[in-house]
This record gives C-alpha cells, structure tokens and sequence, in this order.
C-alpha cells in the first residue's frame, strides 16, 4: 500500500477506529513483545526456587486456578510447568513459531503466576504483565524483528498499520484503566478523606511497621517521612488525580507520556517510602506502549553491532541495513 | 489477510479484554489478574496489631525472626502464615512455631533456644520515633523449644 493510498484509506476512518486501531510500525508491536517477553524470562527464572516450594500451606485459590482445581498440585507439577513457562518465553521473545508459542506461552504465564497467587496473599505486582502478554499472545507481533519474520512465515506490512496499533492501543488500555480502578477503590472506599486525613501517613507507617516487626527490610526514607505528617496529605492528592485520570493518557501522545512519566515517578516514590518494588512499572516496561520502544531498542541494537568486531553478514551484506531489519513482504 | 487485520476482531478483543479489567470494581473483588487494587485504600488507623515469630536466646534477648523461619521470601505471605495458624488455634500454632524452631534450628549463629509466636500492638507512627519502646499490648499464642532432631 502507498503512502498516498494508505493517507486516503486513513482519511476515510471514523474517529473512533483512528482511535482504536491507529497507525503504528510492526517494529513497536515487536520492541513491546520483546521487552514483556524478556521480562517475564527473568522474572520466572528469578521466582523459580521459591515456586517449586509453595507446598500446601495456606492454598486459596484465586482466578484460573480456583476454576480448575481446589487442592494444591503435587510439587514436581508445579515445578514443570514452571520451567515450562520459562522457557516458552524464549520463542514469545525470539518471535519463534509466535501464533503456536505465544498463546501457550501466555495461558501458562497466567496459570502459574495465578497458582503463585493462591497462598493467602495476591502479589499485584504481577498482573499487568499477565494482562499484556495475554493482550501480544492474540497480536501480530512477530512480523518484525523476529525468528519468524527472518524464516519468512510472516507477511509484514511495509508501512504503518491499525495491524500494528491496536494491540499496542490496547496495550495502554489496561495499563491506564488498571491504574484508574486502583484510584476508583480508593475514593470508594475511603471517600475524600483518602486524602484530607492521614491515610496514606497511616498506610506509611503501618506498611514499614509490618517490615520491621515481620524482620524484613523497611523504608529508611519512610520511616523518616512519617516524622513529617504535612509531607503526606499533597503526596495523597497527586497520586490519586494521577490514578483516576489515567485514561486521559489514552488520547494523547503527549498526555499519554507525560501520565506514564508521573506514574513512574509515583513508583519511585512508592520504592523510596515503603522499600515495595514494583519491577515491570519501575523498568518502564508497563508504560512502553505509550513512548516508541524502538528507538531505543533500535539504538541498542545499531550500538551492539558498532562495538562488535565481527563482519557484516550476507543479509546485511545484501541490504545495506542492520541484521534486526527483515526482508520487507509488501502488503 | 490476517486476523489482526479485521476490524471487527480488534474492536472483540478490546471489548472483552476493557470489560474484563473492569470487571472488579463492579463486583468489588481483589483476584489474579483481575483486580480492583484495594491495597493502601482503605482507612488505617496509626495503631496497629501484627503478628510476629520472635527467637528468644539463652541470655533473654529477643531476635524477629523473618520470612525466612517462615518458609518463604515474602513478607506478605509470612504475615498471612502467621495470621492463618494464629486464628487456627493451639494446633495449627504449635504447629508452625514447630516448623519455624527447626528452621531456626539450622541457623546455628542465631543461638535462639525458644521461639514465641506473639500479637504485638504498636503506634506505626511513635514506632519510628522510638523503634526500642515497648509494645502497647502483646499476646503469645504458641511457644516452643529449638531442639536438636533426635536420630
């Protein structure tokens, strides 16, 4: 499709499919299934030890798991489809055979995680990676930059396309609303005064207390903090406005960086007062979908081969360009 | 022309999938991976009653005994542990505190000889000021020896 062709089809869109499916490259779908992937990778690997020792104490199932079963699974279970899981989110990463190994990759991703969840305690630091592999499993985010696309088995689109932009739009979607429902739970809950009393002061001090009497590591800066009451109540508002107004970021490019560089810094905030570290939001990579991750992946890549002795391959050789960029099928 | 091609198929997918994320706050439940994030909304009081495994050595001072003792690396799971054997009553408290003493067991350079599980209430807020004031109430539920296993 021409450029000029692909203007007038643009035109001709409704406002809320622009919206919905706007235009985007194949290599943000792919810079994004490259970043979940190769988080959920070193996230598994990192929880493997203790999830093979989940035993049965406590088990409260919770989502999948309490549809399927209602008693623990032997350990040996547990444990393979955990390593399973594992290494499925190499082809997810790697673009390999994607239309079979990203839905897999994904259903097992829910499952274990949610099995991990079904001891008394939901770890919510987990959800939104759940959420967006699940949300790349149904995309297709292997035409670029992949195994599959340097095999040839994808046809991918020259220039942008609504193909490529839904499920990063969609993307953003439960990232913004999972944010926003966080900041709906709280005004029901606890109304207005969530931040004209002394909640979040309370929340500060009860969350480093819980730390220090449970002998785990507490927030030095928090505990300081709570020295300082009028810190809280601004601290309160800020992060309630940036909670309930999540999907705004949705209808801008410009709002939706400025709401994902906020957001980022109320997790940082969150790591300096209650020592919670919330991986997948602090690395950035719950808010890729709202910047361009290619650019950076891209740089990454052309810095690699520049620091690399090796000599140019036949594909590069061929095409002039750097090995990430596949032989484009036209559409 | 593929599926992520049609219109009518990324409009299904966004419905479902918007719905579904949304799905909690209509029926206000907290699961995996839908949630409707009730952790830091509701109102806390400063005082706050927790529950906790203390190793007590020969000399009489006391060492917090982490989620370690308790068979795991997070907190927040040790504290549901403790809770749960805690309400169980003496059977599943003992019980624990038996687990939780062999652990400490094995971690010879503590030189624990009893361990306690106890309810302890603190000010959160006047704790960080003076993290060595005593509890304003603390309760033990189970306590028991560190012993050799006999072979």
């Amino acid at each position: 499709m021409s450029g000029r062709t692909q203007a007038v089809v643009s035109a001709e869109r409704s406002s809320l499919d622009r919206f919905l499916r706007p235009d985007a490259p194949a290599e943000r779908l792919a810079s994004l299934r490259i970043l979940v992937g190769t988080f959920a990778f070193v996230y598994l690997a990192a929880r493997a030890g203790e999830s093979f020792h989940l035993g049965t104490l406590g088990f409260r199932p919770v989502g999948i798991v309490s549809l399927l079963i209602a008693a623990p699974l032997p350990t040996w279970l547990v444990a393979g489809l955990w390593v399973l899981t594992t290494g499925l989110a190499i082809p997810f990463t790697l673009g390999l055979r994607y239309r079979w190994t990203a839905p897999t990759f994904a259903v097992l991703f829910l499952w274990v995680t949610s099995y991990r969840n079904s001891f008394g305690f939901i770890f919510h630091t987990e959800n939104l990676t759940v959420a967006h592999a699940l949300v790349l499993s149904l995309a297709n985010a292997s035409d670029a930059w992949s195994l599959d696309a340097r095999r040839g088995s994808t046809e991918r689109l020259r220039s942008e396309s609504p193909r490529y932009g839904w499920p990063i739009k969609l993307l953003s979607i439960v990232t913004a609303l999972s944010y926003s429902i966080a900041g709906i739970t709280k005004l029901r809950v606890s109304g207005i005064s969530w931040v004209t009393s002394d909640v979040l002061l309370n929340q500060v001090a009860y969350d480093n207390l819980r730390k220090a009497i449970l002998g785990d590591t507490y927030s030095p800066i928090g505990a300081w903090a709570v020295s300082h009451p009028s810190l809280f109540k601004p601290l309160a508002a800020m992060s309630l406005v940036i909670e309930v107004g999540a999907p705004l970021a949705l209808f801008s490019k410009r709002l939706g960086r400025v709401w994902a560089f906020s957001m980022w810094s109320f997790h940082v905030g969150v790591l300096a007062l209650m020592a919670i570290f919330f991986p997948y939001p602090l690395f950035g990579i719950a808010f890729a979908s709202f910047a361009e991750p290619e650019r950076l992946l891209g740089r990454i890549a052309k810095l690699s081969k520049e620091t690399a002795p090796a000599s140019p391959t036949p594909s590069e050789a061929r095409s002039g360009g750097p090995a990430m960029e596949e032989p484009e099928a036209s559409s | 022309m593929s599926l992520g091609d049609r219109p009518w198929f990324a409009y299904l997918a966004t419905s479902v999938v918007a719905a579904l994320v949304l799905s909690p706050l209509a029926r206000g439940t907290d699961s995996f991976p839908l949630s409707n994030y009730p952790m830091f909304a509701e109102q806390r009081s400063s005082v706050a009653k927790l529950e906790q495994a203390v190793g007590i050595r020969a000399d009489g001072s006391e060492v917090t005994l982490g989620p370690q003792y308790l068979g795991t690396k997070e907190v927040l799971q040790a504290k549901a542990h403790l809770e749960r054997a805690i309400r169980g009553g003496g059977g599943t408290s003992g019980e624990l505190c038996s687990a939780i003493a062999a652990r400490a067991h094995e971690a010879k350079d503590l030189g624990v000889t009893r361990v306690e599980l106890r309810t302890v209430t603190h000010d959160a807020v006047a704790y960080f000021k003076n993290p060595q004031q005593k509890p304003i109430a603390k309760e033990v539920h189970a306590s028991c020896q560190v012993e050799p296993k006999r072979s």
